[in-house]
């Protein structure tokens, strides 16, 4: 029992990071709080939905159109929210992203109609390992999410394009007078923030119903995983998800199933109090 | 080869600068000298193409008035603002191979001699590589500052306030180095408040006050000049 559940923690939590993780990637490029993060799960949900459900794609290839799909959202997404609001202050460009998470709950009624759907999972039935059954949909989840995480992470560490697109997330002034084509940066930010965002819906589909108002909990969740790991940290947004995928699975499994958002929330407030900074604190002071 | 004629730029509806002559030869180092708030960091915002502006700007004969700093950048004319600007969560390595992001775009590139120059001229910076930019002191962030730039391989560099917060040690080094790349055959536009330092290392210079040109020649000349002298001496001895 107790291992079952550390194991749906870990895929719920992992997904949380994800989330967190796409919050992250826009907050430091554009230094605003992304109201619409949970949206983009719920896109990502319906995307996946489409192309398992309704075009029968393998799952190997749905998987991987339903990243390019929700990385060419999250460039229109940019280009729709972000980009004309550029020169102006932070809360306009968050209210704009308020206004897109109302559109795109819209958009979904208008395309997929307001009644829930059911979505199968990756690999359906149970793994059995010695007495202990687990559901594959949740190692498939962790497997997936953990490949997703290593390999946004090496792009972003490791690789050239992904410190240009560092470079320009920490000072878009200097970024323009080298050379870097900061519209292009900025729009591949939020093409993977929507990328990784989408495919944790994609991959919590199967768990929950796929519903418009489906982003809503997970959203906050991943907010709070943001806060927990210390608000701009990569590192701190994948470690505060699982932190939140725990207390949510076991206060749901021994506490109560009604409150436990409200317990996810109560232990944000206790870990703010015993550490304002998060986790991880920020690696850049307030982007010096 | 860059040429300024007549050039008006605005903020907003406010004129920073009323119409600016100007110009820099394939081998000099020019000085634009002035008091705070006299339009110099404006001026190289005029040629990079930052800010709206009116008149000619042409570079080996080009016009660039009406290209975007990434076009500038790649043309060659590299800007190292005011205040450094490094990319503070980038080690000193990273930061320097997105310098090279105006001739490079996105593709493979060997950067090898590149940054053999760069570690020439500041051999700190090849101490500091793996370290993160945000960790290093003043000096050491214009010297990446500079050396991110030559890794865009400069036709032209502009300097805005180099010495800025430096202690005067640390800026007779960096100012040797600035000579050591304009003989490199770079040429250089020089922004600075300390008109002496500014004028001791550069062929010829400008003076800058309320948006306008009051005065150009030789630096030589100019650092004889009674009116220079008058405005400008004095503010030495508390600025050096
Ligand atoms: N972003 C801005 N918005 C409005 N006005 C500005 C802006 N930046 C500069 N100015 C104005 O333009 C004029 C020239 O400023 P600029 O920064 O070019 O001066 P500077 O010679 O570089 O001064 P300093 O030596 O202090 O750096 C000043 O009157 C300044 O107040
Ligand atoms: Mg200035």
């Amino acid at each position: 029992m107790v291992l079952q559940l550390i194991i749906a923690s870990l895929a719920m939590g992992i997904v949380y990071g994800l989330v967190a993780m796409g919050f992250v990637l826009i907050w430091r490029a554009v230094g605003v709080v992304n109201f619409a993060q949970g949206d983009l799960l719920m896109a990502g949900a319906y995307v996946a939905f489409t192309l398992t459900e309704l075009e029968g794609l393998p799952m190997p290839v749905a998987l991987v159109a339903c990243a390019a799909i929700m990385a060419l959202v999250g460039v229109v997404f940019h280009f729709l929210t972000y980009w004309p609001l550029r020169k102006s202050w932070d809360m306009t460009v968050i209210i704009s992203t308020i206004g897109a998470s109302i559109a795109l709950k819209e958009i979904a009624t208008l395309v997929w109609g307001p009644a829930p759907l059911s979505v199968e999972p990756i690999i359906p039935g149970i793994a059995r390992f010695a007495s202990v059954s687990i559901e594959w949909q949740f190692l498939v989840t962790i497997v997936i999410a953990a490949a997703l995480m290593g390999m946004i992470f090496y792009l972003l560490e490791k690789t050239y394009i992904g410190n240009i697109l560092q470079a320009t997330a920490q000072d878009q002034y200097a970024a323009e007078l080298i050379g870097i084509p900061v519209v292009v940066a900025t729009s591949m930010t939020f093409a993977i923030s929507a990328l990784i965002t989408g495919i944790g819906g994609m991959l919590i589909s199967p768990i929950f119903f796929v519903s418009t108002t489906m982003g809503g909990s997970p959203g906050l969740k991943a907010f709070a995983a943001v806060i927990i790991g210390g608000f701009g940290s990569v590192p701190g947004a994948i470690i505060g998800g699982i932190v939140v995928g725990v207390i949510d699975t076991f206060s749901g499994a021994y506490i109560s199933s009604t409150y436990r958002d409200a317990i996810v929330f109560l232990c944000l407030i206790l870990a703010l109090l015993v550490r304002p900074q998060g986790i991880f604190g920020e690696k850049i002071s307030d982007k010096v | 080869m860059l040429d300024i004629k007549n050039v008006h730029a605005y903020y907003g509806n406010i004129e920073a600068l009323h119409g600016v002559d100007l110009s820099v030869g394939s081998k000099e180092i020019v000085a634009i000298v002035g008091s705070n708030g006299a339009g110099k960091t404006t001026l190289l915002r005029s040629i990079s193409g930052l800010i709206t502006k009116t008149g000619a700007i042409s570079y080996n004969g080009e016009a660039i008035d009406k290209r975007s700093p990434r076009h500038i950048a790649k043309a060659g004319l590299i800007h190292v603002p005011e205040g450094r600007h490094v990319f503070p969560g980038l080690t000193v390595e990273e930061n320097l191979a997105v310098g090279s992001v105006s001739w490079r775009g996105i593709g493979k590139a060997n950067l090898g001699d590149d940054l053999e120059k760069v570690f020439y001229l500041f051999a700190r910076l090849k101490e500091r590589r793996k370290q993160y930019a945000w960790s290093l002191s003043g000096g050491e962030q214009q010297m990446l500052a500079i050396g991110r730039a030559i890794m865009g391989r400069p036709k032209l560099l502009m300097l805005d306030e180099p010495s800025m917060g430096l202690a005067p040690i640390v800026i007779d080094e960096l100012f040797v180095k600035i000579v050591e790349i304009n003989s490199m055959g770079v040429p250089i536009l020089l922004v600075e408040q300390n008109a002496l330092l500014a004028m001791s290392i550069s062929q010829r210079a400008y003076i800058l006050e309320g948006g306008k040109v009051v005065l150009e020649g030789n630096s030589k000349d100019l650092l004889n000049d009674v009116r220079v002298r008058e405005a400008y001496l004095g503010k030495l001895k508390d600025s050096a």
